[in-house]
């Protein structure tokens, strides 16, 4: 009998501590993804870019008003077709600010006459101000597939500049230019002082 | 009751105990990325005209500049116990690429807000003082020089991916934008905005010695970097 009863202590404290270690085993476990700090393994790679200098190319004094400000995007998709499997596809959205307005770099000599509190300004055409206007660096990979070379990239650039050029550079854009522009001058030289402004552009 | 049951009882409880302990540690795994939108994998739509807007900004001044945004990809084991971080550097193979980006950077002044309190006039009515609104900086235009872009990958990697190549050309633009106060275009701007207006006043009848053009504040370089607005691509000076 006391045998027996040694051995049903033996087998109850063994249990106790098996148990017990089962349990808070499961605690640990708990707490560690409770709590990532205590223990975590993980694979990471770097994703920031080197230091490297900036080169200025070139310097330029400008004269160009901004009157008219579009802020379009494209998107460009190309694909590749293939014999065997699926087809290559990428997908790009392009971002652009065309900025429309007048060169003062290109107005006439005496485009501003003054008499008494009146003046009259003689401007040249408005025109969209920079043919580079796309923003590539806010381009947006939408959908890649395969593999694509450089001069695919290029043309897609080159094909989202005529969309957005297409969309945006109209007879219609171009009379809102000079209707801003007449406003906005007008503006500027009442605050000068002047009563009377009037305003002509030169033939496009 | 036999000591056996009491036994089996016991033992049976700590392992309910345990089961409902691992599966709730398991539960709260699975809910840790609660804040996924349910919409997040749905792409914002495309509004092909973002938006029109009415300006009178004078541009003064443009610089283009030129960047070669490199990046070394290399994977490590990180492990993080009890607050302390360990990497360590994994022999898988690494990547690097070289991208050129030609970045063109424009100094202008904003007329829009521009009114007769930033105007002064002698009593005589001979000379002027203009103060003329803070200049900005704007990035009119990006473009990856992509023929000359470069990449090198080990056998075990695969190649860069086209969204990774624009987050790397973006983070390039940031950086030149943080070399902005260096690049001496406070000045410039100015001198080109004294050297556009200046035939402009002259013209209504004011001797260019008579024409003061002035900015709000004489800036420091040390302005600058606070001065960067929140849209990416405009710099307040």
């Amino acid at each position: 009998m006391k045998q027996q009863t040694d051995r049903s202590n033996h087998i109850l404290s063994n249990t106790l501590i098996i148990a017990t270690a089962i349990v808070f085993c499961a605690l640990g476990v708990r707490r560690c993804h409770e709590n990532r700090e205590i223990l975590d393994v993980e694979v990471v790679h770097s994703d920031g870019i080197d230091l490297t200098p900036v080169q200025i190319r070139s310097i330029e004094n400008i004269g160009e008003w901004e009157f008219l400000a579009i802020a379009d995007e494209e998107l460009v998709d190309s694909t590749r077709h293939r014999t065997l499997g699926r087809d290559d596809r990428l997908v790009r959205i392009y971002h652009g600010t065309l900025r429309f307005g007048l060169d003062l770099r290109q107005a006439r000599e005496g485009w501003v006459q003054t008499v008494g509190d009146s003046v009259h300004l003689q401007l040249p055409p408005v025109r969209l101000l920079s043919e580079r206007f796309i923003d590539e660096a806010r381009t947006r990979a939408f959908f890649e597939s395969g593999s694509w070379s450089a001069r695919a990239k290029e043309m897609m650039y080159y094909k989202a500049a005529r969309q957005m050029r297409q969309r945006c550079v109209t007879p219609l854009t171009l009379l809102q230019v000079e209707e801003n522009a007449r406003a906005e001058l007008t503006a500027l030289f009442q605050t000068f002082g002047f009563t009377s402004v009037g305003i002509d552009f030169d033939k496009q | 009751m036999l000591p056996e049951m009491k036994l089996k009882r016991l033992f049976c409880t700590l392992m309910v105990v345990a089961a409902i302990l691992l599966t709730s540690a398991c539960t709260s795994v699975s809910e840790q990325p609660a804040d996924t939108h349910p919409d997040a994998s749905v792409a914002d739509s495309v509004d092909l005209v973002l938006a029109v807007a009415r300006t009178s900004r004078l541009h003064t001044a443009e610089y283009r500049v030129h960047k070669i945004v490199t990046h070394s990809d290399v994977k490590f084991l990180r492990t993080t116990l009890l607050g302390h971080t360990l990497d360590t550097r994994l022999s898988l193979g690494d990547r690097k690429i070289a991208i050129p980006i030609d970045v063109t950077l424009k100094a202008y002044i904003d007329f829009s807000g521009f009114n007769e309190s930033q105007i002064e006039r002698s009593p005589d009515g001979q000379k002027i003082h203009i103060t003329l609104p803070d200049p900005k900086v704007v990035v009119t235009s990006s473009k990856i020089d992509h023929q000359s872009t470069r990449q090198y990958t080990d056998l075990l990697r695969s190649d860069f991916t086209d969204e990774e190549m624009t987050d790397f050309t973006a983070q390039g633009v940031r950086a030149i934008l943080k070399t902005v106060p260096q690049m001496g275009i406070l000045t410039t701007a100015r001198q080109s905005a004294a050297r556009t207006l200046m035939p402009l006043i002259a013209s209504m009848g004011y001797a260019e010695s008579d024409i003061v053009i002035t900015f709000r504040k004489e800036f420091t370089e040390s302005d600058l970097p606070q001065l960067i607005d929140n849209e990416r691509s405009v710099v307040k000076l």
